[in-house]
């Protein structure tokens, strides 16, 4: 009956319309013709396993701390041996309680986290109360399985770490990680992606068995000061980290997630306690 | 029927006339902009009648819930859409208002073989500035009023009756600017034009001689009598859209 695409007055019996007014904004761009999820043509030649495998060039990190949980990266971009940029953004705020710390493709990386964005607020906005977090961690995996073709072609994988705040304020924030295919895991103490997070994991281990202080029990500027070490130690091992660059001032990126939600550190701060901690 | 002239006309004349008819008993909705951002305010009823549409958009309406229903989802996937294929900075009232609403509702309205839209709505931008801020009555027709920037101060209106619309259109021109700095008196000055947008039982008294009568009624009213939605210009480059609470108004408990 009415000839404007935009406003689709004979809701609800178009095909596709029903999944949107569940507040599914995928199925809108699918919808729209905008192509996501990515897909590989299957023709595209595939590299041996040996050289498919390789380590995203990154840190990035998340641990519990006292007052929830604090979420930090490096800011180096890497190409093979190039660094190609030092003021990259890999964590990322989807929404005011959910952060998302990407490694991997960057491509595939920053189209997920947009659509996470969207998709978010989209469903806020248009069924009026927010995602739940479990639908939250869901779509995530679902994002990733979506792009498993080129995850399996070794160009367009992503290795995330979410963080979590209930939309309501009554649970605590909570941490997840991924593999490239999926599979989503909720972690207790700490967790870590990318080419320098062994480093990462072996300290944080032995901060939460041995130390007597483990990171839970740490406050704001302990906690912000130990992701610092963490990062500056990583970029000592792996050249893909890019660590804590005093002299051109570049900071890494560090976001806390309280219950009452996110909380960006500024790069001032972060230099002030970088340098107390000597 | 529609092959002649006259009987479309007199089809579209009832048309309006029914839906101005249905439209009556809905309260008033103001807008007022200052300094801190953009107050949406109306009287409290059952359903929510104040809409998030975008980072930086939202829409007061009155109508039918179902029509209000259609016209929000419809409001919003254009917003969200456009927000990610370009950007933030693409997605404004402007182009939603005159490129889709407009055009929807003014097709919708001339179908008249099928049912009208009961609805009338004002659609609201808000400015990094105090002077790019927007916004647009938007009728069941697909016509539209606008207001800019600091204009926005004297407030916008939207009620079920049309004359009090006119009446209070016509009157806020020889209303001086007024520059608010702080979000207490633009909530006051929005519950103020409800008052008398609602309460004024004569046309014959002017807007300004209204809206200093209603202030003895004041007292007497409650803010948790009002939906009250603050586009809070500090998150403008986020979410400026949020739902008002006695602190954030700048309200003590007790008032």
């Amino acid at each position: 009956m009415n000839q404007n695409p935009h406003l689709r007055f004979s809701w609800p019996v178009e095909a596709g319309r029903e999944e949107r007014l569940k507040g599914d904004f995928v199925s809108l761009l699918k919808e729209s013709g905008i192509l996501f999820p990515f897909s590989a043509p299957a023709e595209l030649p595939t590299k041996p396993t040996s050289e498919r495998l390789w380590v995203e060039s990154t840190t990035i990190l998340a641990f519990y701390y006292k007052e929830g949980v604090i979420v930090a990266g490096d800011r180096r971009a890497t190409a093979g041996n190039l660094v190609i940029h030092e003021r990259a953004e890999k964590v990322i705020s989807i929404d005011r309680n959910t952060i998302l710390a990407i490694a991997g493709t960057p491509a595939t990386a920053f189209e997920i986290a947009r659509v996470l964005q969207h998709s978010f607020e989209f469903y806020r906005r248009s069924q009026l109360q927010p995602l739940s977090v479990a639908a939250k961690v869901r779509m995530v995996s679902k994002l990733l399985k979506d792009n498993m073709a080129l995850s399996l072609q070794g160009i367009g994988i992503v290795v995330p770490l979410l963080a979590l705040a209930d939309p309501f304020g009554k649970e605590e924030p909570t941490i997840y990680f991924y593999d490239a295919l999926g599979a989503q895991f909720q972690t207790v103490d700490f967790a870590a992606s990318g080419s320098g997070s062994p480093a990462v994991r072996s300290i944080l281990q032995y901060i939460n068995r041995w130390s007597g202080k483990p990171s839970i029990e740490r406050n704001e500027e302990e906690a912000i000061r130990l992701a610092l070490q963490l990062l500056d130690i990583a970029a000592e091992s792996d050249t893909a980290t890019g660590g804590v660059n005093r002299r051109n001032r570049i900071y890494p990126q560090v976001k806390l997630l309280k219950k009452s939600g996110v909380v960006e550190i500024a790069q001032e701060r972060l230099a002030e306690l970088f340098a107390e901690a000597g | 029927m529609i092959e002649e002239p006259y009987r479309w006309l007199e089809a579209i004349a009832n048309r309006r006339e029914y839906i101005e008819d249905q439209l009556q008993a809905a309260l008033p909705l103001a807008v007022v902009n200052g300094e801190p951002g953009i107050i949406i305010a109306t009287k409290r009823v059952g359903t929510p009648k104040i809409y998030e549409i975008y980072d930086h958009l939202a829409m007061g309406c009155i109508g039918h819930p179902a029509d209000m229903e259609k016209i929000r989802q419809s409001a919003i996937e254009l917003a969200h859409l456009e927000g990610f294929t370009r950007s933030r900075e693409d997605v404004s009232a402007r182009r939603i208002v005159t490129y889709s609403l407009a055009v929807g509702l003014k097709n919708a309205f001339e179908q008249i073989f099928s049912a009208p839209f009961l609805f009338r709505c004002l659609f609201v931008e808000l400015g990094e500035k105090l002077e790019k801020d927007e916004g647009w009555i938007v009728d069941y027709d697909g016509s539209y009023w606008t207001s800019f920037g600091r204009d926005m101060s004297k407030g916008l209106l939207i009620s079920g009756k049309k004359e009090i619309m006119e009446k209070f259109r016509t009157e806020r021109e020889s209303l001086g600017l007024l520059e608010f700095k702080s979000i207490n008196e633009m909530v006051l000055y929005a519950i103020k034009l409800i008052l008398w947008a609602s309460e004024t039982a004569s046309l014959k008294s002017s807007l300004t001689e209204g809206v200093r009568s209603v202030e003895e009624r004041m007292e007497v009213t409650t803010l948790a009598d009002y939906e009250i939605v603050l586009m809070d210009r500090n998150y403008y480059d986020r979410q400026s859209f949020t739902v008002g609470n006695d602190a954030l108004l700048g309200f003590s408990s007790s008032s």
